[in-house]
């Protein structure tokens, strides 16, 4: 069974949502104080984490920060505020996605189904992908930069993984927001643009002088380095 | 800031072409006086001196007792040296004995000066006057010395002179004529030794004016500069400055009154701030407190609408209502609160660089399927070329999504057309139907929140009231502007103009707005 944490303080909602997601085949852990989020995660290790931002106790953007500390699991951010500055902090603090309330049942449900799916085995044969220095290990879900492994989320080695199988590819935003995301149409490009920087800071040497993941001006990103393989 | 643009130039320079005037006017006018004075004087004492040694000269021919041509000569030639001997006193004057043409029993000529001063020396119309009565007469001239010593030319020396007159008698030998002449040598260099120092004095007298007037202008300058500084500070925000307040003055009223001013305008403003931090608060409690309970309603809702034909008609009916009305009224509460953001002025442009032409490629994509419902499709007209500028593209897709869904919801099914342009300093999307249009007077009106042409008819298409306004302020977020054109049964025409470089000010127009 695939285990939800729902983290919300309006019990009705919470609910609600519970209702939902039961109905929907999910199991549901209902969390209303951020301050316990870390107790009962510890105690039943979730799936995933829909996490409400404002919450009493301890905000969401902290309990982001927490949950990261220790687990790459996804987490979903319900925001009701569709702040943008809000949106960025919980990004940042390393929330893979947001859905702002209120928010149609089948979308909620197609991102968090979207985030639990694993992005598919390449059906190349060679299950190691190696440039400029950083290795993925396919099968592992791993990456490394020499014998370092490097701890990335199941997103952020989901973006990586689509940039570094198709190296001569620009990708366009919208075009990594519906392979990596799922979004069929194209929503928040800022999603990606936080996510490549965070990836960005985690592997590449200068994460200012980016050698891995480049940008192009006015269309999107592409992989880079591939002619240095070890 | 330029010397010449400031009040300490202007005052100076004031007091300097005034102060210019008065002077030299006084001093002429005493250099002309005293002149006056001292050329009076002399004639007078001149006159005096002359009249005094006339008659000593006419008694002592008298009693020279001359009998003979000798003893004329002889008495003569001593007058005069006598008279060579005063010279030595440059005062005194130079002396000489002229004669008159007369009918006298023995004319016999002989005529002496004092230093071999030339005859030319007295002027004929003074010599006529002199002969004419026995008063004394005067006249300014010149004193001609020539020399002859030891030179082979004779040597012209002038010197400017008071040339003084009177007439005797010697007994036998008829009228002759004295002439005394004074050097005014001394009185010229005297007057022009005042002329000097009045001049020098007047230069002086303005120069300590201007400093004079300097000095007081600066205890009212400096205060005023201060002011001016303060005030710049001011209005560039920094409400931390005060004027310095001395004393009980005008000036120091200008400090207090000025402080006051500043202090009122800081808690003002202060005031404002508040308050817009209050209404940005307040929205995004409001957006909060309503967003969650939406979200509960939405979802249960959305559970009743999926399982509607599992109950009866009225049921399902009232699920499909709830459902529609809950989108709507989510619609209405998101644009609400962007309206109120715009009024908080806390929106803020997250600008990237983005080709327009694929920006309404996908706005056009996400919108033909409610296009095709409406029967409508769309027409799209755009360079060849990407076009890249720097825009929020999420403020560029929703204005786009808010001129064509207005061009679905009026356009009555017909066709769409949508351009993009691109001009030096700007680009510009145009969208134009061929619906209901516009009627005279409704291009700006269009842009007003909840406006509607025609109430009864178009709430059913339920739009909210406020996305062309939404966009309009989305636009000028860009620093660009959307225009509207219209004609009654004929469609409309909107085209949103934003400049390649967001600090400049639009001025090009790619599109002309009639139809």
């Amino acid at each position: 069974m695939t285990l939800i944490m729902v983290v919300d303080d309006d019990q009705d909602l919470a609910e609600m949502l519970a209702i939902v997601l039961t109905g929907d085949g999910l199991e549901v852990d209902l969390v209303s104080r951020g301050d316990q989020v870390m107790e009962v995660f510890r105690n039943s290790p979730p799936d995933l984490v829909l996490l409400d931002l404002m919450l009493p106790g301890l905000n969401g953007i902290e309990v982001c920060k927490l949950i990261r500390a220790e687990s790459m699991i996804p987490i979903v951010m319900l925001t009701a505020k569709g702040e943008t500055t809000d949106v960025v902090k919980g990004l940042e603090a390393g929330a893979d996605d947001y859905i702002v309330k209120p928010f149609q049942t089948s979308e909620l449900l197609a991102r968090i189904k979207a985030r639990l799916r694993r992005t598919a085995a390449p059906a190349v044969a060679s299950s190691k992908l190696e440039f400029g220095g950083v290795s993925i290990d396919l099968i592992a879900h791993e990456v490394r930069r020499g014998d370092k492994v490097i701890a990335l989320t199941r997103l952020e080695f989901d973006l990586l993984l689509a940039l570094a199988r198709e190296p001569g590819r620009v990708f366009t935003r919208e075009a990594l927001l519906a392979e990596v995301w799922g979004y069929r149409h194209s929503s928040d490009t800022r999603l990606v643009n936080v996510h490549i920087q965070r990836i960005r800071s985690k592997i590449e040497r200068d994460p200012n002088q980016p050698e891995l993941v480049l940008t192009v001006r006015g269309v999107g990103y592409r992989a880079g380095n591939f002619t240095e393989q070890k | 800031m330029r010397f010449t643009n400031t009040l300490a130039f202007r005052v100076l320079g004031t007091t300097l072409l005034l102060s210019t005037v008065l002077v030299s006017t006084l001093a002429t006018v005493l250099n002309q006086r005293l002149g006056d004075g001292i050329r009076e004087s002399k004639i007078e004492s001149a006159l005096n001196e002359s009249q005094s040694k006339l008659f000593q000269t006419e008694n002592r021919f008298i009693l020279a007792e001359i009998t003979s041509v000798a003893d004329f000569r002889d008495a003569i030639d001593r007058t005069i040296t006598e008279f060579a001997d005063t010279r030595g006193n440059e005062r005194n004057p130079e002396v000489a004995i002229l004669q008159a043409n007369s009918s006298a029993a023995v004319f016999y000529l002989y005529e002496r000066a004092t230093n071999q001063i030339a005859k030319e020396s007295i002027p004929a119309d003074l010599r006529a006057k002199v002969q004419a009565t026995k008063e004394m007469q005067y006249t300014y001239g010149k004193i001609v010395y020539t020399s002859t010593y030891l030179t082979p030319i004779a040597i012209e020396r002038k010197v400017p002179a008071l040339i003084v007159g009177g007439n005797f008698t010697i007994e036998n030998f008829g009228k002759f004529e004295l002439y005394f002449l004074y050097s005014t040598a001394p009185e010229d260099s005297t007057i022009s030794l005042i002329s000097r120092t009045l001049f020098i004095g007047a230069i002086a007298l303005v120069l300590v004016l201007l400093f004079i007037v300097w000095a007081a202008s600066r205890q009212v300058i400096t205060p005023i500069r201060g002011a001016a500084e303060i005030a710049e500070k001011l209005s560039a925000g920094d409400f931390a400055e005060r004027m310095q307040v001395e004393g009980a003055d005008e000036i120091a009223r200008l400090a207090l009154s000025f402080n006051e001013m500043a202090s009122a305008l800081q808690s003002q403003i202060t005031r404002l701030e508040n308050l817009s931090r209050v209404q940005q608060r307040f929205v995004s409690d409001v957006s909060h407190e309503l967003r969650t309970p939406l979200t509960t309603l939405k979802m249960a809702s959305d559970l009743i609408y999926r399982q509607r034909h599992d109950f009866d008609p009225t049921i399902s009916r009232s699920a499909e209502l709830l459902s529609a009305q809950l989108e709507r009224f989510e619609n209405l509460l998101t644009e609400l609160l962007e309206v109120s953001r715009f009024d908080a002025g806390v929106v803020n442009l997250e600008p990237e660089v983005v080709d327009v032409v694929s920006l309404v490629e996908k706005s056009l994509d996400a919108l033909t399927p409610i296009a095709q419902e409406h029967g409508s499709t769309f027409h799209y007209k755009h360079p060849s070329d990407p076009v890249l500028t720097v825009v929020d593209p999420r403020r560029m897709d929703r204005i786009l999504r808010n001129l064509l869904s207005n061009a679905i919801a009026y356009g009555e099914g017909n066709r769409i057309e949508v351009e993009v342009r691109t001009g030096e300093k700007s680009i510009a999307i145009a969208v134009r139907d061929f619906g209901i249009g516009l009627r005279q007077g409704e291009e700006t009106r269009v842009f007003d929140r909840f406006w509607r042409a025609d109430p009864s008819r178009e709430r059913t298409r339920g739009g909210t009231g406020l996305g062309l306004s939404i966009a309009q302020e989305d636009a000028l977020l860009h620093g660009g502007v959307i225009e509207a054109t219209g004609r009654y049964g004929k469609g409309s025409l909107f085209v949103l103009t934003i400049p390649r470089d967001r600090s400049e000010e639009l001025t090009e127009r790619l599109f002309t707005l009639t139809l």
